[in-house]
Protein backbone atom coordinates (compact mmCIF):
# COMPACT_ATOMS: atom_id res chain seq x y z
CA UNK A 1 0.00 0.00 0.00
CA UNK A 2 1.86 3.57 -0.86
CA UNK A 3 -0.34 5.46 1.25
CA UNK A 4 1.30 6.49 4.44
CA UNK A 5 4.82 5.18 3.54
CA UNK A 6 7.05 6.89 5.32
CA UNK A 7 4.68 7.07 8.19
CA UNK A 8 3.44 4.82 10.88
CA UNK A 9 0.14 6.11 10.49
CA UNK A 10 -2.40 7.17 7.44
CA UNK A 11 -2.84 10.73 7.66
CA UNK A 12 -6.22 12.61 6.43
CA UNK A 13 -7.59 15.90 5.56
CA UNK A 14 -10.78 16.08 7.45
CA UNK A 15 -13.14 18.35 5.44
CA UNK A 16 -16.16 19.74 7.22
CA UNK A 17 -18.24 21.72 4.97
CA UNK A 18 -21.47 23.24 6.84
CA UNK A 19 -21.54 20.00 8.79
CA UNK A 20 -21.11 17.52 6.31
CA UNK A 21 -17.75 15.85 7.09
CA UNK A 22 -15.61 13.52 4.92
CA UNK A 23 -11.99 12.59 4.93
CA UNK A 24 -9.31 12.72 2.49
CA UNK A 25 -5.75 10.43 2.19
CA UNK A 26 -3.21 11.54 1.72
CA UNK A 27 -0.81 10.41 -0.34
CA UNK A 28 2.77 10.94 0.68
CA UNK A 29 4.74 8.98 -1.32
CA UNK A 30 3.31 10.20 -4.70
CA UNK A 31 3.09 14.02 -3.84
CA UNK A 32 5.68 14.10 -0.85
CA UNK A 33 6.30 17.93 -0.83
CA UNK A 34 2.15 18.58 -1.83
CA UNK A 35 1.41 16.57 1.41
CA UNK A 36 3.42 18.01 3.41
CA UNK A 37 3.15 21.35 2.81
CA UNK A 38 -0.84 21.34 3.35
CA UNK A 39 -0.38 19.41 6.26
CA UNK A 40 1.44 21.94 7.68
CA UNK A 41 -1.19 24.22 6.83
CA UNK A 42 -3.24 22.43 9.01
CA UNK A 43 -5.78 23.39 10.52
CA UNK A 44 -6.93 25.93 8.41
CA UNK A 45 -10.85 27.52 7.87
CA UNK A 46 -12.01 28.86 4.53
CA UNK A 47 -14.95 29.03 2.48
CA UNK A 48 -15.85 26.28 0.32
CA UNK A 49 -16.71 27.12 -3.33
CA UNK A 50 -18.18 25.38 -6.63
CA UNK A 51 -16.04 25.43 -9.68
CA UNK A 52 -17.03 28.16 -12.51
CA UNK A 53 -16.56 25.87 -15.91
CA UNK A 54 -14.78 22.42 -14.51
CA UNK A 55 -17.71 20.48 -13.27
CA UNK A 56 -18.26 18.53 -10.56
CA UNK A 57 -15.88 19.64 -8.20
CA UNK A 58 -15.27 22.46 -5.44
CA UNK A 59 -12.49 24.38 -3.59
CA UNK A 60 -11.08 25.94 -0.50
CA UNK A 61 -8.37 28.49 -0.87
CA UNK A 62 -5.05 28.68 1.23
CA UNK A 63 -2.84 32.10 0.60
CA UNK A 64 -2.27 32.82 -2.73
CA UNK A 65 1.37 32.96 -1.47
CA UNK A 66 1.44 29.21 -0.61
CA UNK A 67 3.77 27.94 -3.71
CA UNK A 68 4.14 24.02 -4.57
CA UNK A 69 6.17 22.24 -6.98
CA UNK A 70 4.77 20.48 -10.20
CA UNK A 71 4.05 17.43 -8.19
CA UNK A 72 2.01 13.59 -9.23
CA UNK A 73 0.01 16.01 -11.68
CA UNK A 74 -2.79 15.21 -14.03
CA UNK A 75 -5.40 16.45 -15.76
CA UNK A 76 -7.70 13.53 -15.49
CA UNK A 77 -9.73 14.40 -12.59
CA UNK A 78 -11.94 11.27 -11.01
CA UNK A 79 -14.44 11.30 -8.24
CA UNK A 80 -13.24 11.36 -5.08
CA UNK A 81 -9.66 13.15 -6.01
CA UNK A 82 -8.20 15.68 -4.30
CA UNK A 83 -5.29 17.89 -5.81
CA UNK A 84 -3.62 20.91 -5.61
CA UNK A 85 -3.74 24.00 -7.98
CA UNK A 86 -2.28 27.35 -7.88
CA UNK A 87 -1.95 30.24 -10.28
CA UNK A 88 0.30 32.91 -10.41
CA UNK A 89 -0.91 36.40 -10.07
CA UNK A 90 -1.52 38.00 -13.50
CA UNK A 91 -1.23 35.15 -15.37
CA UNK A 92 -5.18 34.51 -16.28
CA UNK A 93 -6.52 36.70 -18.63
CA UNK A 94 -8.79 39.21 -16.38
CA UNK A 95 -8.66 37.06 -13.21
CA UNK A 96 -5.02 38.76 -12.10
CA UNK A 97 -4.94 37.00 -8.37
CA UNK A 98 -3.12 34.47 -7.52
CA UNK A 99 -4.59 31.14 -6.25
CA UNK A 100 -3.35 28.18 -4.23
CA UNK A 101 -6.27 26.08 -4.21
CA UNK A 102 -7.65 22.52 -2.89
CA UNK A 103 -10.24 21.07 -5.16
CA UNK A 104 -12.03 17.78 -4.81
CA UNK A 105 -14.06 16.33 -7.12
CA UNK A 106 -17.43 15.13 -5.74
CA UNK A 107 -19.11 13.79 -9.41
CA UNK A 108 -17.63 11.80 -12.39
CA UNK A 109 -17.87 15.24 -14.28
CA UNK A 110 -14.87 17.22 -14.39
CA UNK A 111 -12.77 18.96 -17.06
CA UNK A 112 -10.82 21.36 -14.92
CA UNK A 113 -10.14 24.19 -16.83
CA UNK A 114 -8.49 27.59 -15.34
CA UNK A 115 -10.65 30.88 -15.45
CA UNK A 116 -9.41 32.91 -17.74
CA UNK A 117 -7.21 31.21 -19.71
CA UNK A 118 -9.55 28.67 -20.49
CA UNK A 119 -7.48 26.12 -20.88
CA UNK A 120 -6.89 22.31 -19.09
CA UNK A 121 -5.76 22.67 -15.72
CA UNK A 122 -2.92 20.47 -13.95
CA UNK A 123 -3.14 19.32 -10.70
CA UNK A 124 -1.29 17.85 -7.96
CA UNK A 125 -2.91 14.84 -7.07
CA UNK A 126 -2.12 14.11 -3.35
CA UNK A 127 -5.50 12.72 -1.75
CA UNK A 128 -8.16 10.51 -2.24
CA UNK A 129 -11.89 11.00 -0.16
CA UNK A 130 -11.94 8.05 1.64
CA UNK A 131 -14.96 6.08 3.76
CA UNK A 132 -18.36 7.30 3.21
CA UNK A 133 -18.47 10.76 2.04
CA UNK A 134 -21.50 10.94 0.59
CA UNK A 135 -23.21 13.19 2.59
CA UNK A 136 -20.31 15.38 1.95
CA UNK A 137 -21.21 14.84 -1.60
CA UNK A 138 -24.72 16.26 -1.53
CA UNK A 139 -23.58 19.36 0.37
CA UNK A 140 -20.97 19.78 -2.43
CA UNK A 141 -23.23 19.56 -5.15
CA UNK A 142 -24.99 22.42 -2.96
CA UNK A 143 -22.55 25.00 -3.08
CA UNK A 144 -23.45 25.00 -6.88
CA UNK A 145 -27.29 26.54 -6.51
CA UNK A 146 -26.63 27.99 -2.40
CA UNK A 147 -23.07 29.95 -2.87
CA UNK A 148 -20.28 29.67 -0.58
CA UNK A 149 -20.40 27.70 2.75
CA UNK A 150 -17.71 27.48 5.29
CA UNK A 151 -14.87 24.63 5.65
CA UNK A 152 -12.83 23.42 8.25
CA UNK A 153 -9.79 21.45 7.29
CA UNK A 154 -7.89 19.74 10.04
CA UNK A 155 -5.88 16.63 10.41
CA UNK A 156 -5.99 12.97 11.43
CA UNK A 157 -3.91 10.45 11.59
CA UNK A 158 -4.58 7.08 12.74
CA UNK B 1 -40.93 45.67 -34.73
CA UNK B 2 -38.14 44.18 -32.73
CA UNK B 3 -39.07 41.86 -30.05
CA UNK B 4 -37.59 41.80 -26.63
CA UNK B 5 -37.07 39.52 -23.50
CA UNK B 6 -36.28 41.46 -20.47
CA UNK B 7 -35.06 39.88 -17.55
CA UNK B 8 -35.09 41.42 -14.34
CA UNK B 9 -33.12 39.95 -10.79
CA UNK B 10 -32.66 41.11 -7.73
CA UNK B 11 -33.56 44.50 -8.71
CA UNK B 12 -31.66 44.93 -12.28
CA UNK B 13 -32.95 44.80 -15.43
CA UNK B 14 -31.80 44.02 -18.86
CA UNK B 15 -33.02 43.51 -22.74
CA UNK B 16 -32.00 41.05 -25.45
CA UNK B 17 -33.46 41.64 -28.98
CA UNK B 18 -34.64 38.25 -30.65
CA UNK B 19 -33.08 36.83 -33.49
CA UNK B 20 -36.59 36.78 -35.03
CA UNK B 21 -34.41 36.55 -38.62
CA UNK B 22 -31.86 34.35 -37.54
CA UNK B 23 -33.38 31.74 -35.16
CA UNK B 24 -37.32 32.74 -35.72
CA UNK B 25 -38.10 28.54 -34.96
CA UNK B 26 -36.10 29.44 -31.42
CA UNK B 27 -37.63 32.56 -31.13
CA UNK B 28 -41.43 31.44 -31.68
CA UNK B 29 -40.94 29.12 -29.23
CA UNK B 30 -39.22 30.83 -26.27
CA UNK B 31 -41.73 33.43 -26.70
CA UNK B 32 -44.55 31.27 -26.18
CA UNK B 33 -42.59 30.02 -23.04
CA UNK B 34 -42.96 33.95 -21.35
CA UNK B 35 -43.39 35.11 -19.14
CA UNK B 36 -41.22 32.15 -17.74
CA UNK B 37 -39.28 32.63 -14.25
CA UNK B 38 -37.42 30.32 -11.77
CA UNK B 39 -34.07 29.88 -9.75
CA UNK B 40 -31.33 31.53 -12.04
CA UNK B 41 -27.48 30.66 -11.43
CA UNK B 42 -24.88 29.26 -13.09
CA UNK B 43 -24.53 26.48 -15.33
CA UNK B 44 -22.03 24.00 -14.38
CA UNK B 45 -19.62 23.82 -17.29
CA UNK B 46 -19.69 26.78 -19.35
CA UNK B 47 -17.97 29.70 -17.41
CA UNK B 48 -19.43 32.84 -17.16
CA UNK B 49 -22.91 31.76 -17.68
CA UNK B 50 -26.45 31.90 -16.09
CA UNK B 51 -29.28 30.40 -16.81
CA UNK B 52 -33.12 29.34 -16.22
CA UNK B 53 -35.01 25.53 -16.68
CA UNK B 54 -37.94 26.09 -18.64
CA UNK B 55 -40.49 23.40 -20.09
CA UNK B 56 -38.52 20.68 -20.69
CA UNK B 57 -40.69 19.49 -23.63
CA UNK B 58 -40.05 22.71 -25.31
CA UNK B 59 -37.59 21.58 -28.30
CA UNK B 60 -36.43 23.74 -31.01
CA UNK B 61 -34.20 22.48 -34.29
CA UNK B 62 -30.79 23.22 -34.47
CA UNK B 63 -30.49 26.99 -35.75
CA UNK B 64 -27.92 29.79 -35.58
CA UNK B 65 -25.91 27.36 -33.33
CA UNK B 66 -22.22 28.16 -32.16
CA UNK B 67 -19.67 27.35 -29.76
CA UNK B 68 -18.27 30.47 -29.84
CA UNK B 69 -20.13 32.64 -27.59
CA UNK B 70 -19.72 35.72 -26.59
CA UNK B 71 -20.92 38.17 -23.74
CA UNK B 72 -24.41 39.10 -24.12
CA UNK B 73 -25.42 36.07 -26.22
CA UNK B 74 -28.91 34.52 -25.07
CA UNK B 75 -28.52 30.43 -25.82
CA UNK B 76 -31.27 27.83 -25.93
CA UNK B 77 -30.32 24.30 -24.80
CA UNK B 78 -32.22 21.32 -24.71
CA UNK B 79 -31.13 17.83 -23.94
CA UNK B 80 -33.48 14.87 -24.96
CA UNK B 81 -34.44 12.32 -22.22
CA UNK B 82 -32.03 9.68 -21.30
CA UNK B 83 -29.21 11.51 -23.84
CA UNK B 84 -26.82 11.44 -21.18
CA UNK B 85 -24.53 10.19 -18.90
CA UNK B 86 -26.24 10.60 -15.11
CA UNK B 87 -27.99 12.65 -16.34
CA UNK B 88 -31.45 11.21 -17.76
CA UNK B 89 -33.75 13.77 -17.32
CA UNK B 90 -35.04 16.14 -20.74
CA UNK B 91 -33.97 19.59 -19.98
CA UNK B 92 -34.64 22.81 -21.86
CA UNK B 93 -33.03 25.65 -20.74
CA UNK B 94 -32.50 29.46 -21.71
CA UNK B 95 -28.87 30.86 -20.80
CA UNK B 96 -26.86 33.98 -21.57
CA UNK B 97 -23.51 34.89 -21.34
CA UNK B 98 -22.98 37.62 -18.98
CA UNK B 99 -18.83 37.84 -19.70
CA UNK B 100 -16.24 36.24 -21.93
CA UNK B 101 -15.30 33.45 -20.19
CA UNK B 102 -18.11 30.87 -21.56
CA UNK B 103 -17.36 27.62 -23.56
CA UNK B 104 -20.63 25.65 -23.15
CA UNK B 105 -20.60 21.53 -22.56
CA UNK B 106 -22.81 19.20 -22.18
CA UNK B 107 -22.88 18.04 -18.39
CA UNK B 108 -22.37 14.10 -18.67
CA UNK B 109 -21.44 13.81 -22.05
CA UNK B 110 -18.63 16.31 -21.18
CA UNK B 111 -18.47 17.48 -25.45
CA UNK B 112 -18.66 20.51 -26.76
CA UNK B 113 -22.30 22.70 -26.49
CA UNK B 114 -23.57 24.38 -29.83
CA UNK B 115 -26.67 26.30 -28.65
CA UNK B 116 -28.86 27.67 -30.55
CA UNK B 117 -27.94 31.85 -29.84
CA UNK B 118 -31.37 33.45 -30.48
CA UNK B 119 -31.09 36.63 -28.46
CA UNK B 120 -28.66 39.64 -27.63
CA UNK B 121 -28.55 41.76 -25.31
CA UNK B 122 -28.62 45.30 -26.01
CA UNK B 123 -28.33 48.62 -23.83
CA UNK B 124 -26.89 48.81 -20.38
CA UNK B 125 -27.06 45.26 -18.89
CA UNK B 126 -23.99 46.07 -16.41
CA UNK B 127 -26.14 46.06 -13.65
CA UNK B 128 -28.33 42.98 -14.45
CA UNK B 129 -24.83 41.06 -15.64
CA UNK B 130 -23.18 41.85 -11.88
CA UNK B 131 -26.40 40.42 -10.53
CA UNK B 132 -25.94 36.85 -12.14
CA UNK B 133 -22.00 36.98 -11.91
CA UNK B 134 -23.26 37.52 -7.60
CA UNK B 135 -24.59 34.29 -8.16
CA UNK B 136 -21.49 32.46 -7.80
CA UNK B 137 -21.26 33.63 -4.87
CA UNK B 138 -24.54 33.83 -3.11
CA UNK B 139 -26.39 30.92 -5.05
CA UNK B 140 -29.19 31.12 -7.22
CA UNK B 141 -31.50 34.22 -7.19
CA UNK B 142 -35.46 34.13 -8.72
CA UNK B 143 -35.10 35.70 -12.48
CA UNK B 144 -38.08 36.77 -14.47
CA UNK B 145 -37.97 36.89 -18.41
CA UNK B 146 -41.05 38.80 -19.93
CA UNK B 147 -42.12 39.21 -23.62
CA UNK B 148 -41.62 42.94 -24.71
CA UNK B 149 -42.75 44.20 -28.12
CA UNK B 150 -40.67 47.43 -28.81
Amino acid sequence: MRSGVGHKMARYMVLDLAGAVARAKMDFEAAPLTCKTIWDLLPHQAEGGHALQSGTNCAFHFAPSVLIPEENTTTQLLKGDVVFIHYDPRERYRNPRGVSEVVWCYDRFNLGRSPGKIHEVVGNWFARLDGDWSDFAKMSARLEAEGKKPIKVSRLEE
Amino acid sequence: MARFLVFKMEGAEARARLFDDLAPETCKLVWAQLPASGPCGHVLLAGTACSVEIDPRAVAPAENQTGLIHPGDVMFTHYPERWRLGFPEAESRIAWAYDRFCQPRVPGRMSPEFPNVFAEFVGDASAFFAACSATFYGGRKPVRIEAFDG
